[in-house]
């Protein structure tokens, strides 16, 4: 099953300079995909998966989310389409900052879910995560490596079928990188997909396929 | 988005605190100005439909006693000869006529009323002041050792009051008119000049006429078909060194000085708010512009723009909220005092400041919280939900 298609996507960037990070790449993803991408820095990996997720408009080409053309339909639509089907974590580690470790994910998941919260979701990424201590912490009184795990968490809890990671083991150490690596290779296996960008190459092993960056383009290696 | 919303509201307490002051000062000038305006003007009305006399004629002196007269309970010692009594009754217009005594009871004396209060004797046969009121009451007269206080003066029925030596019964209250009135003592015409023939700090006013020959104010109700201006334009034309003056003219034209001191108050108060505006739409915009990676980050995990705009009106709105229940609560505690203040030192007709009066004033300070709230968070509400995702999460503050 089809999650997300990219025909002929190009982004331009036209403020001052003009940069192209994306030209004319055409992806399918589908279930059971793990996608590594890597790259040098400045290439425009964010940019593809900003593009992937509805959040950034590309400049050609047409975006399906479930196969739904994303290019026509009111951005209420968008926004619905990427709450069910598209779990993001981000590069940056931005979080809720009024809201503690625990209240973070909550509200992620009443977004997603409405009122009926279930609890124990929030529980297993905590513990997952290695978070239980923190459960009460708010984002500036965590450390950057637990900030990149709450973020995955957050990403996870809602149990979307396309996970979007850029950068996911970024700052954590090999156990918590693994165990990170296991929590979407476990989506993976459960009927879902991953497109994971990354400079890490082990990391970047773990995944089905491989593409590479360049000038624009994605090749598959 | 309640939640997020009173997290992110609680949790930057400096932020809050400082738009919840902002908020509150501004509620507390609009109530304190809102209370007191509302109270003088409902004063007015009081006076006005209370008064009871469309003419009143005092003796031949500047109009500043008839204010004083009028809306203050401060001893006025004037008289004049009674005979003016009859002459006046023969003016086209005039309806009724009745002549009143004015005298003083001292500092240590009446009720629990500081200083000198003013005594007014009033004819029992010609009276139309009273005597609606007392024939509600079934009073039929007052003996000579009772008085009627005015509606201002707390005491009980039947309480003893020793005035000028004499130990007299309250036998009512009158309603609160706002006016002078209000702390008047009424007792019978004879009575009144009893006393001050006796006082021995009123003596040397009677040097030239003994009281039984004096009075000192006439109230003129007057005939259907004549304007209380014209008949106190026939009084004047008579050269009897007194003064007539319709009392619905003193209204109006306090009424009409009255008029402007509201509108510049309002003005001032509508600056003040303008400025309160303009300072918390700085402020919810460096907010909303600080926060840009959280907004751009509720968007990414599905919430709505309407929903963003919400979030941010709904912040506001706490602390605004919360600043406008303060500002009015605090207003409601401060307006007694000035209103106090007011009374003490300036001539002017006061309503009643009610329960009721406070709780409007309450609302209205919330509701103009809440105004100022949405006014100074629509912009930045707008801006931010209108926001290009990426950006907000990738650039976050720059603009
Ligand atoms: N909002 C924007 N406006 C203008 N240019 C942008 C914007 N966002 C990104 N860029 C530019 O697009 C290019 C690609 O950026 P992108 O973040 O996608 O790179 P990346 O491959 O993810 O880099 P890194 O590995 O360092 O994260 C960069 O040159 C960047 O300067
Ligand atoms: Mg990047």
């Amino acid at each position: 099953m089809e999650l997300c298609r990219m025909e002929k996507v190009s982004k331009i960037y036209a403020m001052g300079e003009e940069v192209r990070p994306l030209n004319n790449i055409s992806l399918n993803i589908e279930v059971g995909d793990f996608l590594s991408v890597q790259g040098p820095s400045g290439m425009g990996k964010s940019t593809l998966l900003y593009v992937m997720s509805g959040l950034l408009k590309p400049s050609e080409g047409d975006v399906f989310i479930k196969d739904i053309n994303i290019r026509n339909i009111p951005d209420d639509e968008i926004t619905d389409l990427r709450k069910k089907n598209i779990g993001f974590i981000f590069q940056e580690t931005n979080l809720f900052q009024a809201l503690t470790v625990e209240e973070n994910l909550r509200f992620v998941l009443a977004v997603g879910q409405g009122k009926n919260i279930d609890q124990s979701k929030i529980d297993y990424y905590i513990q997952e995560l290695g978070l239980a201590q923190r459960r009460n912490f708010l984002p500036n009184q965590l450390s950057v490596g637990q900030r990149r795990r709450l973020v995955a968490a957050r990403a996870l809890i809602n149990d979307a079928p396309l996970i979007l990671a850029d950068e996911p083991t970024n700052d954590l150490d090999d156990g918590w990188a693994g165990r990170v690596m296991e929590l979407l290779t476990d989506k993976v296996q459960e009927g879902g997909a991953v497109v994971m960008v990354t400079h890490n190459s082990y990391w970047a092993e773990k995944a089905g396929k491989h593409y590479t960056m360049q000038e624009g383009s994605l090749v598959l290696c | 988005m309640w939640f997020l919303a009173w997290k992110n509201v609680s949790r930057r307490i400096g932020q809050t605190t400082l738009t919840v002051l902002i908020t509150a000062l501004t509620v507390l000038t609009f109530v304190l100005s809102f209370s007191v305006l509302s109270t003088l003007q409902e004063g007015l009305r009081l006076a006005n439909a209370r008064l009871g006399a469309d003419v009143i004629v005092l003796p031949g002196k500047s109009n500043a006693d008839v204010f004083q007269t009028i809306f203050t309970a401060e001893p006025v010692n004037i008289y004049m000869d009674k005979s003016v009594t009859e002459t006046l009754s023969a003016v086209v217009g005039v309806e009724f006529i009745t002549p009143q005594f004015f005298t003083q009871s001292l500092d240590e004396s009446c009720c629990s009323i500081g200083g000198a209060t003013r005594l007014v004797g009033y004819d029992e046969e010609t009276d139309f002041i009273l005597k609606p009121w007392l024939n509600e009451q079934n009073i039929k007269g007052l003996r000579d050792d009772e008085v009627i206080i005015g509606g201002g003066i707390p005491a009980m029925l039947g309480n003893r009051a020793v005035i000028l030596g004499g130990i007299f019964t309250v036998v009512g209250s009158l309603y609160p008119t706002g006016s002078g009135m209000d702390e008047t003592i009424f007792m019978n015409i004879d009575v009144a000049r009893k006393l001050a023939q006796e006082s021995p700090y009123l003596q040397s006013i009677w040097k030239k006429q003994t009281p039984e020959e004096l009075i000192s104010a006439l109230l003129i109700k007057v005939d259907n078909g004549f304007s209380p201006e014209e008949v106190a334009r026939n009084i004047n034309e008579l050269d009897l060194t007194v003064v007539a003056v319709s009392t619905s003219e003193i209204v109006s034209s306090m009424k009409s000085q009255m008029d402007v001191i509201s509108r510049l108050i309002l003005g001032l108060w509508s600056g003040v708010f303008v400025v309160a505006c303009l300072a918390l739409i700085g402020r919810f915009t460096a907010l909303a512009r600080e926060r840009k990676k959280e907004i751009g980050l509720l968007r990414a995990v599905g919430v709505q723009r309407s929903a963003v705009f919400k979030l941010i009106v709904l912040e506001a709105w706490i602390m605004a909220g919360s600043g406008g229940i303060l500002g009015s609560l605090l207003g409601v505690l401060g307006v007694k005092a000035i209103l106090d203040i007011l009374t003490s030192s300036m001539v002017l007709p006061m309503g009643e400041w009610s329960g009721l009066a406070a709780l409007v004033s309450v609302l209205l300070g919330i509701a103009v919280a809440l105004l100022l709230g949405l006014l100074a968070s629509v912009y930045p509400a707008w801006k931010s939900a209108r926001m290009d995702p990426q950006e907000a999460i990738v650039r976050g503050e720059l603009d």
